[in-house]
């Protein structure tokens, strides 16, 4: 998405092999109807139809799919606020698209250690996930000079951070499995 | 097993893509420019492109800014690895600012910090790539006004964020960037499989 018609022309360019068939970009006239010319390095980064059709046909669901997850967030925060966890924490001037359920195990609370408290979830089909490993720490970016410490915000969030399931078909009862068998992890 | 995330399909959106099948085009149709405009006009934005990932789109992003060798870009250490890799495709070298600690998005005071110590040794940010994870967005207004100050582009990994808002506004608009990336991976809010 841009403001920028020059932008989104340099863009076009790059999804498609950096070809155009427009004649105002060629740097000479025109040889036929068949013509392209190649003007930027590009890639194939083309969407098919069969993703668009998909796209386009989910685009009127999108606001009920979000208010759900809001439903459902609302639940979460209720739920847990007995639990030893923070809940994410919503910015006044912000309306998530809520993607992701984050929250935050308070570790002075509880004797349950964080990779316990995963593996225990994972144990009970909960299908938890952790968004997401600070990239500074990966092998690829260590190797160009980063190293854990330099970053100790984005660390202590991933020490302590679980993903719990959010998604618009998940039903009220499966958020309850989800929530009791948290507690059980937390309060043993 | 409940999962983390799942996408959800309807007979609709079914029949959606057997009418594309049973069609004149599998690529290159009529129907992707109708999906660009709905999610431009849906997020009250002039242009929108559609890619196969939103990794291939933040790789364009970076490109069409120029991104190059010499160049930095910083993003947010709590962030999939695509928001950092993009400037690396480019042959850009990538730095992070930590995050806050309540919203765990990318902290614009210590972007600030940051800005100051890299105008004095010349090392200032080509493109700044706020991602507003689990969809909440990012403080924009403060990372704009940065932006101005400090002569950086911005592109918003807005791959968690779709149907958000900020400001009473739809995420998507780019009031406060040059560029704004989705994802419709099958575990995102929408999706194109
Ligand atoms: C923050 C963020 N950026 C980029 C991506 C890449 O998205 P895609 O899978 O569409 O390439 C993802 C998806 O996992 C993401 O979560």
């Amino acid at each position: 998405m841009t403001n920028s018609a020059e932008l989104a022309g340099k863009m076009a360019l790059f999804r498609s092999h950096g070809m155009t068939r427009d004649p105002a970009q060629m740097t000479h006239e025109s040889d036929g109807p068949w013509y392209y010319q190649q003007i930027e390095l590009g890639y194939n980064y083309r969407m098919t139809e069969l993703q668009g059709a998909l796209g386009l046909s989910q685009m009127d669901r999108l606001e009920p799919y979000v208010s759900r997850r809001h439903e459902l967030a609302r639940r979460y925060d209720n739920l847990l606020a007995v639990l030893p966890v923070t809940i994410p924490w919503q910015h006044p001037d912000t309306y998530s698209g809520l993607h992701l359920y984050l929250i935050r195990l308070q570790l002075d609370k509880t004797r349950a250690a964080h990779s316990r408290v995963f593996a225990f979830l994972r144990e009970q089909g909960i299908g938890v996930n952790l968004h997401y490993i600070p990239v500074h720490t990966q092998p690829y970016y260590q190797a160009m000079g980063f190293k854990p410490g330099d970053f100790p915000e984005a660390e202590r969030y991933y020490a302590e951070a679980i993903s719990l399931p959010m998604y618009s078909g998940l039903m009220d009862s499966q958020q309850d499995t989800v929530v009791a068998a948290l507690r059980r992890a937390l309060l043993p | 097993m409940i999962p983390y995330g799942r996408q959800e399909v309807t007979q609709r959106d079914i029949d959606a893509v057997v009418a594309v099948l049973q069609s004149d085009f599998l690529t290159q149709g009529p129907v992707v420019p109708r999906f660009e405009q709905a999610v431009a006009s849906y997020c009250g934005a002039a242009h929108a492109l559609a890619v196969n990932s939103a990794t291939s789109a933040l790789h364009i992003a970076c490109l069409a800014l120029g991104v190059g060798p010499g160049d930095w870009l910083w993003t947010s250490p709590i962030t999939f690895l695509a928001s950092a890799n993009c400037a690396l495709y480019c042959g850009g070298s990538v730095d992070f600012v930590d995050i806050d600690p309540r919203t765990y998005n990318l902290c614009p005071k210590a972007l600030e910090e940051k800005l100051v110590a890299a105008e004095k040794n010349g090392r200032l940010p080509k493109v700044v790539v706020p991602v507003h994870l689990s969809g909440q967005p990012c403080d924009m207004r403060a990372i704009h006004a940065l932006g101005q100050r400090f002569g950086f582009r911005i592109v918003e990994d807005a791959s968690h964020a779709i149907g958000g808002k900020y400001l009473g506004e739809p995420v998507g608009n780019c009031r406060y960037s040059d560029i704004t990336v989705f994802s419709f991976h099958p575990v995102k809010i929408n999706t194109t499989a």
